[in-house]
């Protein structure tokens, strides 16, 4: 299973969060490199690279810096999006505390490419840590003479990076609520189009990525598009960072290769290592909890991004969240449902009535209050929201419908008979325990 | 207005203040809205009334539109919090390494229900942390503490006083 | 969550290169079908506008053409033949070539559904609601969804009464979140007093709860495009149902905007103004000032005629007191000082200043009107009288000359006024103070709707209808002239200001060929150049809806509903 790392390949060295410690390991030679490149040059390599991008939808990323127009006088931003909170998901926060001037680095290589001179990273607010490296890195870099007036001491390029933090909203993850928020506005989603790419923050062109996909950026100036193409599979370049998490003796966050199965990721002896004793797997979420759930029988699937279409799910962000068997499927929905219900950031109505009240139904199955018709009800509300399959049907704004209500429609089609003693028994089968063989604290 | 802050809290707010606007473009003040409340935040512990009107002065807004920011963000208290500002992840990856259980004996020893927000602790229910793989995990004042069991959990309760 | 787009369904991202478009079929304009009827539209129209070209209504809630579009209530999804997913009707432009169905299950489960959604929170309290009768939720529930809801157990509990301001009061619970009434504030009144607090299906519409208020003096439009029932006008509150009122197109006359009004009535009470859509004068829009001007339609009005001026004074029919003025006319003709008010309308104006000129042989009339005010940005002007344009223009098509009031009230300080003919009785000054002055005058002869200090001077008192009881025109500071129509008849014995003039004018032995309003416009505007050429019949807006009459109103002179107790009063209004 061993796997060339991207990401994480300096993570865990002494003074890698330094400017000192990541400039030994040849830090910020690839942006000078890049520098020496036409702008298109760099976009070229990108999209040779077949990096795509690592905040879960996997939209090709020298294809999204291909949109932005190159005839509009208006300055160019770019925003990195550091909001991580799709639950399951522990990755970018990582790469901030661990490697952050490998963001910095691969910013510099982005806003050359699009000609930004502005960079904005919207923080999570909740990561006090992280935010401090970050802050700290970034004095640092300007302190070098990295950023500021001259970009690498290039004559004629500025490039300023400030980090805003967020507070508290899961919405703001996504693009164009980041942008709102980043405007100093609730994060209500855009209308689209258009797309951030043509009218953005302050209405200029705006390229929205992911910490992790910019993170990659100078490893693949180091050893070539080609290398990382070939590390990935056919379409998606490189390696992904996932994060294991629930029912496995050894969960955590770890860099894989686009073809290492769920079921190697759970069961390697360098990453999950199995189950505790005498457990099975009973299902497993695999790209943050929006992602349609896999029984046990459909985990052999490579998380690698396209991997997924032919189960109606996802890859998402990475994150994959292992349900023992003997874990209540009903509670586990109802802990989702109650997420997008409280995140829902109440712009528009099908989202904003509808997924408190499946919240509400679960809540009322796994309480042993639950009728036969809320079963249909429940699938009748999510199917309003966003119908599956397949994925993409949202009647809403934003994609957040969906993120609450494809889990439901899973979860209910997967695991009906569960719900359906739910509702027979008139309680929870697994009474006061029902989160499986973790599920105590002690 | 003049009792809002002390005169060493005006002087950190105004520079704050003059610091955060240099990040934006100048016909773009609200932009700063996000740090300049969280700077009132970290100088009053929350965010009353009067600093919403002072915010909005220097951003060239209304208050109506602070309101709306500082009720849409959960980390933004609109009213004085306890001073222990607990928030505990229960959502799956959490609650399947034992974060239900973790709330309820967190609930037990400060004798507060999650969601209530008394003098000293203000115990409530939040959404993932991303400390996924290191469950189950809760903040205090914004602390993260990670991969946490009985026995961390009570060392960490000793140092609230 | 993390990056662009979200996980789970991210719409696609623009394509690389627009794909090569066949010609359009309407070179210039975009053409495309809605249920299969080809609609041509100009490039840039939204799919609810385009279908209503062809009769076909695409229900919405937080649209509105005069608003930014914020597609948040998801009520006007359809298929479209250039998409996978349902497409928000208000948000997506046309396209060519496009085939646009309304009416499939997958539209209709979507109404359904949005209806259903909408009502979760909504406390169906109909009966005690205002909006009811004229609220978007009844009607689309009527037509789209009509299923009993299958929520169980509590709903959300929000502000049942908030005062936001002077005008405006709000029921959170009905509230459906489409934004409209922030967007108004923000976009058209410029004022942004409102907006949404808290996050999902906790926010609520308000006023900051320390500084806030709705006062702007454009509150009252946030009334009007509510959809549902949460934001009602104090004024009106619990005063009468929707369904009981009827309505005529008229215009206010607070000022001199003269935004077009409807006037809802019923049996012959004003109970509110709406806005009229106009696109030359006020769009969709009316000022709370304007809008409560409707009051003096219904109180203090001079609703019978009275002779003799103190203790001699004594209420008499109008061919009386006809007679009554022109007897003490006639020897003074050739001295009567005339006062004219820009707040008659086109009609009594030139019906007055033909009996001033021709038979009372006046150079010259004062003119009188309201005193200017306050004047703002978006529609309220200074000037208070909603027809100065007009008089100016029938003074000097018939020769008269316009002399300021100032010059009257010096006349009557030198003690030089014998006798004053009023053409309305509203002065610039302070009532009391010119009634005074108007004591030694030796005969006051005055058409007037309301009561005034200046009304109890007169020897004869002429009881005048209102503009909301007869046809008419008026016209407003830029020059447009808009035709009102008659609500109802004018109130006891009251008649309308050209009636009053022609009488005494035919009394005092002139010929007058008029017996209606429109025949003193066809007799006398074209001796008026800016009047000759208007269309007095043609541009008459067509009345809009009779109310539902239960018993006639006079009957026993009670509205439908009243109750012994009078006008419920709700703590905390």
């Amino acid at each position: 299973m061993n796997v060339e790392k991207v990401v994480t390949r300096n993570w865990g060295k002494p003074g890698q969060n330094t400017l000192q410690g990541y400039k030994q390991g040849g830090g910020y030679a690839q942006l000078k490199k890049a520098l020496e490149l036409t702008p298109d040059a760099v976009v070229a390599e990108v999209k040779k690279s077949n990096l795509r991008g690592r905040g879960g939808a996997g939209f090709p990323t020298g294809l999204k810096w291909s949109f932005v127009p190159k005839d509009n006088p208006k300055p160019k931003y770019l925003a990195i999006n550091a909001d991580e909170s799709e639950p399951g998901t522990a990755k970018d926060r990582f790469i901030l505390e661990n490697d952050p001037h490998s963001l910095l680095e691969g910013i510099g290589i982005a806003c050359w490419a699009l000609g930004a001179h502005t960079c904005y990273i919207y923080a999570r607010g909740e990561f006090k840590y992280p935010s401090a490296v970050l802050d700290k890195a970034i004095a640092e870099a300007y302190r070098d003479g990295i950023f500021g007036k001259k970009l690498m001491g290039k004559d004629g390029f500025a490039l300023d990076v400030y980090q805003v933090r967020g507070a508290g909203a899961y919405i703001c993850g996504e693009e164009t609520a980041l942008l709102e928020s980043l405007e100093g506005k609730k994060g209500w989603p855009r209308l689209k189009p258009p797309f951030p790419a043509v009218v953005g923050l302050f209405g200029c062109p705006t390229v929205v990525n992911n910490v992790e996909t910019i993170a990659s950026l100078p490893p693949i100036f180091e050893k070539g598009a080609e290398w990382f193409a070939k590390l990935g599979a056919e379409k998606s370049g490189g390696t992904r960072l996932v994060t294991l998490s629930g029912a496995v003796k050894r969960p955590g966050t770890y860099e894989v290769a686009m073809h290492t199965s769920i079921k190697d990721l759970i069961f390697d002896a360098e990453y999950g290592q199995g189950l505790p004793n005498g457990r099975k797997v009973k299902a497993v979420i695999p790209g943050g909890s929006s992602a349609p759930v896999l029984t046990a029988d459909e985990i052999d699937v490579k998380l690698e991004f396209d991997a997924f279409k032919p189960l109606q799910s996802m890859a998402g962000s990475g994150g994959v969240i292992v349900l023992d068997d003997s874990t209540c499927a009903v509670r586990s929905l109802w802990r989702v449902a109650r997420f997008y219900a409280e995140e829902s950031c109440g712009q528009c109505t099908p989202c904003r009535e509808g997924q408190p009240w499946m919240a509400r139904l679960l809540r009322k199955i796994e309480e042993g209050r639950g009728e036969t018709k809320d079963l249909e009800t429940l699938m009748g509300v999510a199917k309003s929201i966003a119908p599956w399959p397949p994925i993409g049907l949202g009647n809403t704004i934003c994609a957040l419908g969906d993120a609450g209500a494809l889990p439901v429609q899973s979860f209910v089609q997967k695991f009906k008979s569960e719900f359906e003693q739910h509702i027979a028994q008139h309680r929870c089968p697994y009474g006061d325990k029902p989160w499986g063989h973790y599920g105590d604290f002690a | 207005m003049s009792d809002l802050f002390t005169a060493d809290e005006r002087a950190r707010f105004d520079a704050g203040l003059s610091e955060l606007l240099s990040h934006y473009p100048a016909d773009r003040k609200r932009a700063a809205m996000l740090p300049v409340l969280r700077l009132v935040q970290s100088l009053k512990g929350w965010i009353p009334p009067e600093a919403m009107k002072l915010v909005a002065e220097k951003l060239e807004t209304t208050p109506e539109r602070v309101q709306e920011v500082a009720t849409f963000y959960v980390m933004f208290h609109t009213q004085k919090p306890g001073k222990y500002v607990i928030d505990v992840c229960t959502n799956l990856s959490c609650s399947l390494r034992g974060a239900e259980g973790m709330l309820a004996y967190l609930e037990r020893r400060l004798g507060t229900k999650a969601g209530t927000n008394g003098d000293k602790y203000f115990l409530r229910e939040t959404e993932c942390l991303a400390s996924c793989g290191t469950a189950p995990c809760l903040q205090v004042n914004e602390d993260h503490h990670e991969n946490l069991d009985k026995a961390k959990l009570d060392k960490l309760l000793e140092t609230l006083t | 969550m993390s990056e662009p787009t979200k996980p789970a369904g991210a719409p696609a991202p623009p394509p690389p290169g627009p794909p090569a478009k066949p010609p359009p079929k309407n070179p210039g304009f975009v053409t495309f079908t809605v249920d299969g009827k080809e609609v041509v539209a100009k490039p840039g129209t939204n799919m609810v506008e385009a279908a209503k070209q062809v009769g076909v209504e695409i229900p919405y809630y937080c649209y509105h053409p005069r608003l930014s579009i914020a597609a948040n209530c998801r009520m006007c999804m359809v298929e479209s033949s250039g998409a996978p997913k349902l497409v928000p009707a208000c948000q997506t432009a046309i396209a060519e070539g496009v085939a646009i169905k309304t009416t499939t299950d997958k539209v209709r489960d979507q109404q359904r559904a949005v209806m259903e959604f909408l009502l979760l929170n909504h406390p169906v309290d109909c009966s005690i609601c205002d909006q009811a009768g004229e609220c978007k939720l009844q009607d689309y529930y009527m037509r789209y969804d009509h299923k009993p809801s299958r929520l169980e157990g509590s709903k959300v509990l929000r502000n049942k009464r908030k005062v936001l301001g002077p005008t405006v009061v709000l029921d959170q619970e009905r509230c459906i979140l489409c934004t409209r009434c922030v967007r108004f504030m923000d976009e058209v009144a410029k004022e942004p007093q409102l907006g949404v607090f808290g996050r999902g299906s906790h926010e609520r519409i308000d006023v900051h709860p320390t500084y806030g208020s709705l006062s702007s003096n454009y509150s009252g439009n946030v009334v009007d495009i509510c959809p549902v029932g949460a934001l009602l006008n104090r004024d009106f509150r619990f005063r009468a149902r929707a369904w009981f009122l009827s309505s005529a197109p008229s215009v206010c006359t607070g000022c001199s905007r003269g935004c077009s009004t409807w006037v809802d009535f019923m049996g012959q009470d004003v109970y509110r103004y709406r806005p009229r859509e106009n696109e030359a004068i006020n769009k969709s829009w009316l000022c709370d000032q304007g809008r409560l001007t409707y009051k003096a339609l219904n109180k203090g009005r001079v609703a019978q005629s009275v002779v003799g001026r103190g203790q001699d004074a004594r209420e008499v029919n109008a061919a009386e007191a006809i007679k009554y003025a022109a007897l003490k006319l006639k020897p003074v003709v050739g001295g009567v000082h005339v006062l004219v008010s820009p707040t008659v309308s086109n009609e009594g104006l030139l019906a007055g200043l033909s009996l001033a000129k021709d038979v009372l042989q006046a150079k010259h009339v004062y003119v009188g009107g309201r005193a200017n005010g306050a004047a703002d940005a978006l529609l309220m002007t200074a000037d208070k009288n909603p027809n100065r344009k007009g008089l100016e223009w029938i003074a000097k098509g018939l020769g008269l000359e316009l002399k300021p009031f100032a010059e009257l009230e010096g006349a009557l300080d030198k003690n030089q006024v014998k006798a004053l003919y009023a053409i309305g009785t509203a002065v610039p000054v302070d009532p009391d103070a010119f009634a005074k002055k108007l004591a030694g005058v030796e005969l006051v002869v005055a058409q007037a709707t309301n009561e005034s200090p200046v009304t109890a001077q007169a020897h004869a008192l002429l009881a005048t209808a209102s503009h909301v009881e007869d046809e008419g025109t008026f016209t407003q500071e830029a020059g447009i002239t808009q035709r009102v129509r008659r609500a109802f008849p004018p109130r006891g014995d009251s008649q309308p200001h050209w009636k009053w003039s022609s009488g005494i004018a035919k009394e005092l032995g002139a010929a007058v060929a008029y017996g209606s309003s429109r025949e003193v416009f066809k007799a006398l505007a074209p001796s008026v150049p800016e009047l000759a050429g208007y269309e007095w019949d043609k541009q008459a807006p067509i009345a809009q809806k009779k109310g539902i009459s239960t018993l006639p109103a006079s009957a026993d002179g009670r509205p439908p509903g009243w109750r012994e107790t009078g006008v419920p009063r709700v703590r905390g209004i």
